[in-house]
């Protein structure tokens, strides 16, 4: 299930935001000024952020820059009531993914904001139990089953392997891995030693990986 | 200047018509089952209408104004009656953030020679400014009393404030305060403007006192 953060001041706005996606099955988060919105991004690790321009304490425009100035990845459709050209150009420069101008009509958005989604290649659909034959992995417990003893995972471990299942059979770059993850303020080597520890727990011989492979040069890919 | 209230103006028609559009497809397509929810949205949707019904009848007297053309149909009122009646409008037209509005009437005023619907317009404009600038939680106090040969209706807010330095210009047309400090919800920036003409065309006057910080209090005078 994707999470959404929505960023909005105008109550009644916000509100029929929050019960369109949700009646469309995403998960959602909100705030509703600049300042809140960029703690929220950070606690909640949305897949999508829907961001309006005009609020108090910090404008959309400058949250999109904040945001990407810490490497993150999370895509962002813009939402404003400011529909001239130099500001939709503005918001796709400073790194938003698209601009919906109000008012808008609530189907067009979701099918925007599916077509975001899919081109950043959030994590889509992931169960919460997966049996591998050789393991099992209980996303609900945290626990992955290996011969009859549970590993537990940590929450990084938890975000990576969700990520890397995601997108089974495709890699996912060291860069991806971090601003998904993490956000900001950590090493590459940060995901191999997490990618290390989760082989540990996971695969039956760790030197000789089966369902986490390494890309040369790129990253890891998940592979039943 | 004028642009720039174009500009402000085509944006503060965008917001009530996101909601009432968003609202009323969720509507029409169905995807409501809840009674409860059905409901809140028709009520959504018609104080949003009452919003811009509002602001297209200060632009309106505006225009009529500048062009020379407005006039009154001034007789004997009871201004008792017209703030009430305003205040209970008022409370509808918030009803998605309901707000606490006190009225406090000294007995036996007597009546006043009015406009009735123009006075009721300055009052809204005024009660709606309050809630504007003031916290969610605080109680807009709305006294009416004689003071000598006069009639004044006060009308109080425990919110920003406005700083000493703007106090002269908020009169002004298409006078907005600093875009920082609160949500670009509303307002064409002629509110104001209009309160002082209407108070004047009616022998009155319209007196701002205010403290940063602690709230404004806005009375109309008009001769008893």
């Amino acid at each position: 299930m994707h999470k959404i953060l929505v960023v909005e001041d105008d109550r009644n706005i916000l509100k029929g935001l929050v019960d369109n996606l949700e009646m469309e099955g995403y998960k959602v988060v909100t705030a509703s000024d600049g300042e809140a919105a960029l703690k929220r991004a950070k606690e909640a690790a949305p897949d999508l952020i829907i961001l309006d321009i005009m609020m108090p304490k910090m404008n959309g425009f400058e949250v999109c820059k904040q945001l990407k100035a810490k490497g993150s990845a999370t895509p962002i459709i813009i939402l404003s009531a400011k529909a001239q050209e130099s500001d939709k150009v503005l918001g796709l420069e400073l790194g938003a993914d698209d601009y919906v101008t109000k008012p808008f009509s609530p189907r067009e958005l979701l099918v925007r904001i599916r077509a975001v989604l899919r081109r950043a290649g959030a994590p889509g659909k992931v169960k919460d139990v997966y049996d591998l034959g050789d393991i099992r992995i209980d996303f609900n417990k945290y626990l992955i089953y290996k011969e009859g003893k549970e590993e537990r995972l940590t929450a990084a471990e938890y975000k990576i392997l969700k990520l890397l299942i995601a997108n089974t059979g495709e890699p996912v770059s060291r860069h991806t891995i971090l601003a998904e993850i993490w956000g900001e303020d950590v090493t590459s080597r940060t995901v191999d030693t997490h990618i290390w520890s989760l082989r540990e727990k996971m695969e039956e011989v760790p030197g000789s990986p089966k369902h986490i492979i390494t890309v040369h040069r790129i990253g890891y890919k998940f592979i039943e | 200047m004028k642009n720039e209230f174009v500009s402000h103006l085509a944006h503060d028609l965008r917001r009530p018509l996101t909601s009432i559009r968003m609202f009323s497809e969720m509507l029409k397509t169905g995807r409501v089952a809840d009674d409860r929810k059905r409901e809140e949205y028709y009520g959504i949707i018609s104080g949003e209408s009452e919003k811009l019904t509002h602001l297209a009848n200060n632009i309106l007297d505006f225009s009529r104004i500048e062009m020379g053309r407005k006039n009154y149909n001034i007789k004997k009122e009871d201004i008792a009656r017209i703030v009430n009646e305003t205040v209970d409008r008022f409370r509808s037209y918030m009803i998605d953030v309901p707000r606490q509005v006190s009225v406090e009437t000294e007995e036996g005023l007597p009546p006043v020679n009015a406009d009735a619907s123009a006075i009721s317009q300055v009052i809204m404009n005024l009660l709606t400014n309050a809630a504007k600038y003031s916290p969610q939680d605080s109680i807009i106090n709305v006294r009416v009393s004689r003071a000598d040969k006069n009639i004044t209706v006060a009308v109080i807010d425990h919110g920003i404030g406005i700083p000493r330095s703007e106090l002269n210009k908020i009169f002004g047309k298409f006078y907005r305060v600093r875009q920082n400090m609160v949500s670009d919800a509303e307002g064409s920036g002629l509110g104001l403007t209009l309160v002082k003409y209407i108070a004047q065309a009616h022998g009155g006057q319209i007196r701002a006192d205010s403290e940063e910080g602690k709230g404004s209090r806005f009375t109309l005078v008009l001769p008893a």
